[in-house]
């Protein structure tokens, strides 16, 4: 439906069949010029309807193209290195609180994801798949090894459900792989390749987590990109409480949302819905160095902090600020509510200057 | 409906200090029961009243001394009452428990900063103090070696000393039964830095290499216990880092043995603990080795903001009684002063006009010469010492400032001595150039460097427009409109050489030099440049050169002093600009 604009975007597919009636720019999350495409339905909803095809050998360079086309994976672009050897990493970690529908993708669609696996394997002719899961129910994971058994280039990883893991930077340095060694896909992604291929499905869906404790049924959907949240919530029986905070990804990282008009993207991985923000404001730094002890890439957060409080800009390059992956562990552990996050955005903003 | 609002991420949060503070009060309750039992309910509740009211009342004045705002339900100042009571020895006098309380809130929360800036424990350096100003009264009346065998030998079992051991003074010391349900309840609510309670454990353990006092006795003389589960492991007395801690814990333990054996057993404590808190900065210092510079970095002791180097590597705010009082600003003007000290007109050599604040180029000299003999009047602040401060007061005609609907006097070069500022001199002279406006307003162009803005502001100027560095100013007349030039108009004629020009007002030499430094360091690669200065103050000039700073080929190029390396990217740019359309 809209052609790909630059590096590192996909074609964009319309989730119902029908006729572009007006292009409108509206609000949405994480985009800076959004455009709101509204396409009037229009017929019967085709897509619906699996396409069987009948099994054909692909180069990789079709399959590139296949998987770029249906608007899944854009993986010229990371290969533009030529680096080799490849691994491929799935990333199946789910750690942050609340959110699980990576998890159900697990554990409902195994098979199709494998399948996946290879396509993707297959079109940027990796080595080897690692696939990363940090899951610890034991049906699924019994599953998991029975199929991992019969594949010889997927191996299976499992981390300890420690939040910050499911970063790729720390996937890469659990694995011990070299950033330009490797490729690191979402599990979701995965599952989708294998529906562009097998079934001629261009990327239009995603599962999302509705939950929180706001919401009266929480639950996963399967919902068409587009959709607008409204009608997710109203899946899930509406609110419980009416929410005070809504967040966009999960609690950790996400970001903050204040209208249920916001369409589902390709970015959605889930909606939290909170009754209230957090009462208690940024308290005194008590020293009790949990933030130090916690942060995943060995920083010093709080000295970044009072650095950036006294603007002392010049010792943000010796204490690495730029190294932060804004897991948000910090201000978590944080007895004092202070918010890390706020002040290395701004050192960061600082340095890139 | 309710309000939505916004955050910043993480929007989940772990447990709060506060909850913290209020595990730690749950926690002394069983050890405060023991206490009690063993020394009589009455005297023991009493006690505890005194202190933990002691501590609130001081935390209730310090804020309001200090005007800062009070949380008393953040539970620091009751934990700490609650600790004051469980160490003191019961037999005390009841003034002693509210002022240690008082002493342990004024060292742990009212120093400024405020909770977590102290770098000693507050609770022992309390002690330690009430110890040195009331000598024999607060003092532990350490039974000898032998009684101290006795009692133990007194009791009938180990059960026994397990549940209830005397032989101890401290009110909390009293069962080892209930400071280990502490230690439980402390471990099931998370609330314990548990390296730096089994590092201290280990560290006061090695008193049992000293065999004059009975193995039975060290071993349910529980102070050492109820010291490393409730005093040491408090937050920001001890080292950031895990590994910090451990040795942090094991040193104050280690600390703890030759005081325990000379002092007795809760005073060698209490006066071991800021030994080791002394050896925190040093610790961090190791264990941190990317915030080495910045826990270490250079001094800066400013009155509103104190930086302590090494101690925690962070600044705090002064209470407002310690901050330097600014003085006023109601001086008496110039002719009020007397004969000694007032503002003159200037009859010396213009040259040497601001030879008292900077210094003056002979390019400069020339300049001021000839603006005299426009009209230009010259003003300075005389006292017996020597002139303080000047301004130069342009002729109405030569404003160099467009004026729609007003006439405005154009005030400049309004300087002061470093020595003498704030002292009221630069508002006698604005006054005085306010006379002499006679009703008309006065424009005068701020720039951090000479005239401050904020400077200007605070006299009552008003911010009209601002180009680059360069902010005017207008006092008197709001109506009128006074701004910049608009830009020059493209001149067409083309040159074989460009030409880089600084144009400045002539007062300014120091800048002047500097500019010369950043131009003449320029390494154009060949381009042929020239480069020249440019002093400019009437109208005329000002109409050909809106503001001031470098120009290219007459053409703005920047307003104000850059890195060198930019700037020549810049003049790069518009040189190959120039030659495209060439």
């Amino acid at each position: 439906m809209a052609a790909p604009l630059g590096k590192g975007t996909l074609p964009l597919f319309s989730p119902v069949w029908g006729e572009v009636v007006a292009l409108e720019k509206s609000l949405m999350p994480w985009s800076t010029e959004p455009v709101e495409v509204i396409v009037i339905m229009a017929g019967k909803d085709e897509s619906l309807l699996p396409v069987t095809m009948a099994k054909k050998e692909f180069t990789p360079d079709e399959l590139r193209s296949l998987l770029y086309n249906l608007g899944v994976l854009n993986l010229d672009l990371s290969l533009a290195g030529k680096n080799k050897p490849l691994t491929l990493i799935v990333n199946g970690c789910e750690l942050e609180p609340y959110l699980t529908s990576t998890q159900r993708l697990l554990e409902e669609k195994t098979k199709e994801l494998f399948w996946g696996i290879e396509l993707i394997v297959q079109a940027t002719e990796a080595e080897k798949a690692i696939l990363v899961i940090s899951t610890e129910k034991r049906g699924v994971l019994e599953d998991l090894q029975d199929l991992i058994f019969t594949k010889k280039n997927i191996s299976l990883e499992i981390f300890p459900p420690r939040y910050p893991l499911d970063h790729p930077v720390l996937i890469r340095r659990m694995l011990n792989i070299p950033q330009e060694n490797s490729l690191v896909v979402d599990l979701p992604l995965a599952v989708s390749a294998y529906e562009a291929v097998a079934l001629r499905q261009p990327f239009m869906e995603k599962v999302v987590t509705i939950t929180g404790p706001a919401i009266r049924n929480p639950q996963n959907i399967r919902a068409r990109i587009g959709t607008m949240l409204e009608e997710l919530v109203t899946q899930c029986d509406g609110f419980a409480v009416e929410p005070g905070l809504i967040i966009m990804g999960g609690p950790l990282r996400g970001q903050v949302i204040t209208s249920l008009e916001v369409p589902i993207t390709r970015f959605a991985t889930g909606f939290v819905f909170l009754p209230e923000r957090s009462p208690f404001l940024e308290g005194n730094c008590l020293f009790c160095g949990s933030c130090i002890d916690s942060c995943p890439m060995g920083l010093y957060p709080i000295f970044i902090c009072e650095a950036v409080k006294s603007r002392n800009w010049q010792a943000l390059e010796d204490l690495e600020a730029e190294n932060c992956i804004f897991c948000g562990t910090c201000s978590y552990v944080c007895p004092a509510h202070i918010p890390h996050q706020r002040y290395l955005r701004r050192a960061q903003e600082r340095g890139a200057k | 409906m309710r309000k939505r609002s916004t955050a910043f991420p993480p929007h989940i949060f772990g447990k709060n200090y506060y909850k913290n503070n209020w595990d730690l009060i749950v926690a002394l309750i069983p050890t405060l029961v023991a206490g009690a039992l063993s020394c009589g309910v009455g005297s023991t509740l009493l006690f505890l009243l005194i202190s933990i009211m002691g501590a609130a009342l001081a935390e209730i004045i310090f804020s309001f001394a200090l005007s800062q705002s009070f949380s008393l339900d953040d539970g620091w100042s009751v934990s700490l009452g609650l600790l004051t009571a469980l160490l003191l020895p019961p037999s005390s006098p009841l003034y002693i428990p509210a002022l240690v309380a008082a002493l342990g809130v004024l060292f742990g929360k009212a120093i400024p900063g405020g909770l977590g800036k102290s770098v000693f424990s507050p609770l022992p350096l309390a002690f330690i103090l009430a110890f040195f100003l009331f000598p024999g009264i607060l003092s532990y009346s350490w039974p000898s070696l032998e009684e101290g065998a006795q009692t133990v030998i007194r009791a009938k079992s180990w059960l026994e000393l397990f549940l209830m051991s005397s032989g101890n003074q401290a009110l909390g010391s009293y069962s080892l039964l209930a400071i280990l349900l502490g230690t439980v309840y402390l471990i099931l609510r998370n609330s314990l830095s548990l390296p730096v309670t089994l590092s201290y454990l280990l560290g006061a353990s090695l008193l049992l290499f000293f065999p004059r006092i009975p193995l039975a006795q060290q071993l349910f003389a529980n102070d050492a216990l109820f010291f490393a589960v409730f005093l040491v492991p408090l937050a920001g007395t001890a080292p950031l880092t895990i590994r910090g801690k451990l040795i942090y814990g094991f040193i104050a333990g280690l600390f703890s043995v030759p005081l325990r054996l000379y002092l007795g057993p809760v005073l060698g404590l209490i006066f071991s603990l800021p030994f080791a808190n002394a050896l925190v900065p040093l610790l961090n210092f190791i264990l941190l080795p990317k915030a080495r510079k910045y826990l270490f970095q250079k001094v800066e002791f400013s009155f509103k903001r104190v930086q302590i180097p090494g101690l925690k590597g962070l600044s705090f705010s002064l209470p407002p009684f310690l901050r330097k009082k600014e003085k006023s600003q109601d001086m008496p003007s110039g002719e009020e002063k007397g004969k000694e000290a007032g503002i003159q007109e200037y009859k010396g050599d213009v040259a040497e006009f601001c030879s008292f604040c900077t210094e003056v180029l002979p390019e400069c000299g020339d300049y001021l010469r000839k603006s005299r003999q426009k009209g230009w009047q010259f003003f300075h602040f005389v006292d017996p010492e020597g002139t303080q401060g000047g301004m130069i007061l342009a002729p109405l005609e030569e404003t160099p400032f467009p004026v729609e609907g007003k006439k405005f006097m154009h005030l400049s070069c309004l300087m002061v001595r470093k020595e003498r500022r704030k002292q009221g001199i630069g508002r006698a002279l604005v006054d005085l150039a306010l006379k002499r406006a006679g009703g008309l307003g006065i424009s005068v162009l701020g720039h951090k460097d000479l005239i401050p803005p904020s400077f200007l502001e605070h006299l009552g100027f008003k911010n009209v427009a601002k180009r680059g560095p360069f902010v005017l100013f207008s006092y008197g007349s709001s109506e009128a409109q006074v701004g910049f030039s608009p830009s020059p108009p493209k001149t067409e004629e083309r040159r074989e050489k460009a030409v880089l020009e600084v144009v400045l007002p002539p007062y300014c030499s120091f800048l002047i030099r500097e500019y010369r430094k950043v131009l003449s360091s320029l390494n154009l690669g060949g381009e042929r440049v020239e480069i020249s200065e440019r002093l400019i103050l009437t109208k005329e000039e000002m109409a050909d050169f809106p503001y001031w700073g470098i120009y290219l080929n007459r053409k703005p190029l920047a307003t104000g002093l850059m890195e060198s390396e930019r700037l020549k990217e810049k003049v790069l740019k518009r040189l190959k600009a120039e030659k495209v359309e060439g």
